[in-house]
C-alpha cells in the first residue's frame, strides 16, 4: 500500500505544497526553540526544539516520497520492499516521536523511567502496527488531544493572543486527524479537509511565531 | 504568592530596575528594588559586570557609585522579552 496521497487525483501535488508550508513553519518553530534553549539553557526548550525538528523531518520525508513517486522511482523501491510503505512508516515514527516529546515536555514529565516506558510503548506500537494508517491517526489524535487540553488551560491562564494561537493551532491539527481517517473509510474528499485543517493549524502557529519575532 | 523567580527573571528584574531609574541607579536603591539579599545581589552584580551588561561609575559628587545599564544590558532585556513571550505561548 502506498500511502502518499489518499485524496482525489487532482489534489496530488497540492498536498505536498501544503505540507512543505507546514514544514517551513515547524523549521521556524524549531529555530526559535533552539534560540530559547541557548538563552535559558533549560532542557525543556531543547525538547521543544527536538519535537519541532522531528515534525519538520517528517514533512521533508513525505515531500521526498511524493517527489520520488512523481519521478517514478518510488514504485520501484516499494516493489522491492513490498511489505512496508517506508515513507509513511518513517513519517509516522517521526511525527509520533515529535508529539510524544512535546507532550512530555509540556507536562513537565521528569522521570526517566516513565519517559523510557512511554517511548518503549510507542516503539512497540510502530513496530507491531499492521493497520498503521488507522493506528497512526488515532494515536496522533490522542497525543494532540492532550496537547490541546494543555494549551487550552494555558490560554485560560494567560488570556493572550499568542497562547490563543497556539491553542487554536493544535486544536486544528487535532481536528485534521479524523478527516484523514474518513478518507480511507468514507470519501477521498475528506483528505482535502484534513490537509486544509492541518495547514491552517500550522498557519496559526506561524502567526504566533511572527508576533514573537516582531515584538519589541 | 507569585511564582519563584529563576536566574533569568532576577537578572531581568535588576536590569529593569536600573532602566526605570533612567539607566543609572545607586546600589542601595537596587538592593531594595531587586528584592534580593545583600550577598545575592553582590553575586548577580558581579556576573552582570563580567558579562558587560552593566558598568560601575562614580556618581556626580565623586563619593558614591552608581550602576549603569549598557547596550548589552538593553539587548538582554529585548531578547528576554521575546523568550518569555515564546515560552508563555506554550505555557512552559
Amino acid at each position: 500500500m502506498i500511502v502518499i496521497n489518499n485524496g482525489p487525483d487532482w489534489f496530488y501535488g497540492l498536498d505536498t505544497i501544503f505540507e512543505i508550508v507546514s514544514g517551513l513553519v515547524t523549521v521556524l518553530a524549531s529555530m526559535l526553540s533552539y534560540r530559547v534553549y541557548r538563552f535559558t539553557r533549560q532542557k525543556k526548550y531543547y525538547y521543544l526544539f527536538a519535537s519541532f525538528m522531528l515534525v519538520s523531518l517528517a514533512f521533508v520525508l513525505r515531500a521526498m516520497g511524493a517527489f520520488l513517486m512523481h519521478l517514478g522511482f518510488y514504485e520501484r523501491i516499494v516493489s522491492i520492499l513490498d511489505m512496508f510503505d517506508i515513507i509513511f512508516l518513517g513519517q509516522m515514527t517521526l511525527m509520533l516521536l515529535a508529539y510524544t516529546i512535546l507532550l512530555l515536555a509540556s507536562l513537565s514529565v521528569k522521570s526517566r523511567r516513565l519517559i523510557a516506558f512511554i517511548m518503549g510503548l510507542m516503539t512497540m506500537f510502530i513496530v507491531f502496527s499492521y493497520q498503521y494508517y488507522l493506528k497512526f491517526h488515532v494515536m496522533l489524535f490522542m497525543l494532540l488531544f492532550f496537547l490541546t487540553v494543555n494549551f487550552y488551560l494555558n490560554y485560560r491562564k494567560r488570556k493572550s493572543l499568542n497562547s490563543a494561537l497556539v491553542f487554536s493551532g493544535f486544536y486544528l491539527l487535532m481536528m485534521a486527524q479524523p478527516f484523514f481517517l474518513f478518507t480511507v473509510h468514507l470519501n477521498q474528499k475528506f483528505y482535502i479537509v484534513g490537509q486544509a485543517l492541518q495547514v491552517m493549524g500550522f498557519m496559526a502557529l506561524f502567526f504566533m511565531l511572527i508576533r514573537v519575532v516582531r515584538s519589541k | 504568592m507569585g511564582e519563584k523567580r529563576d536566574k533569568l527573571d532576577i537578572v531581568s528584574d535588576i536590569l529593569i530596575a536600573i532602566m526605570n531609574k533612567g539607566g543609572r541607579i545607586k546600589p542601595t536603591h537596587l538592593l531594595y528594588k531587586s528584592n534580593l539579599s545583600h550577598e545575592g545581589m553582590k553575586k548577580y552584580i558581579s556576573e552582570l559586570k563580567d558579562k558587560m551588561m552593566i558598568v560601575e561609575e562614580a556618581d556626580e559628587d565623586g563619593k558614591s557609585k552608581k550602576f549603569v545599564i549598557t547596550e548589552r544590558g538593553f539587548k538582554f532585556l529585548e531578547d528576554y522579552k521575546k523568550v518569555r513571550e515564546f515560552t508563555a505561548s506554550f505555557g512552559f
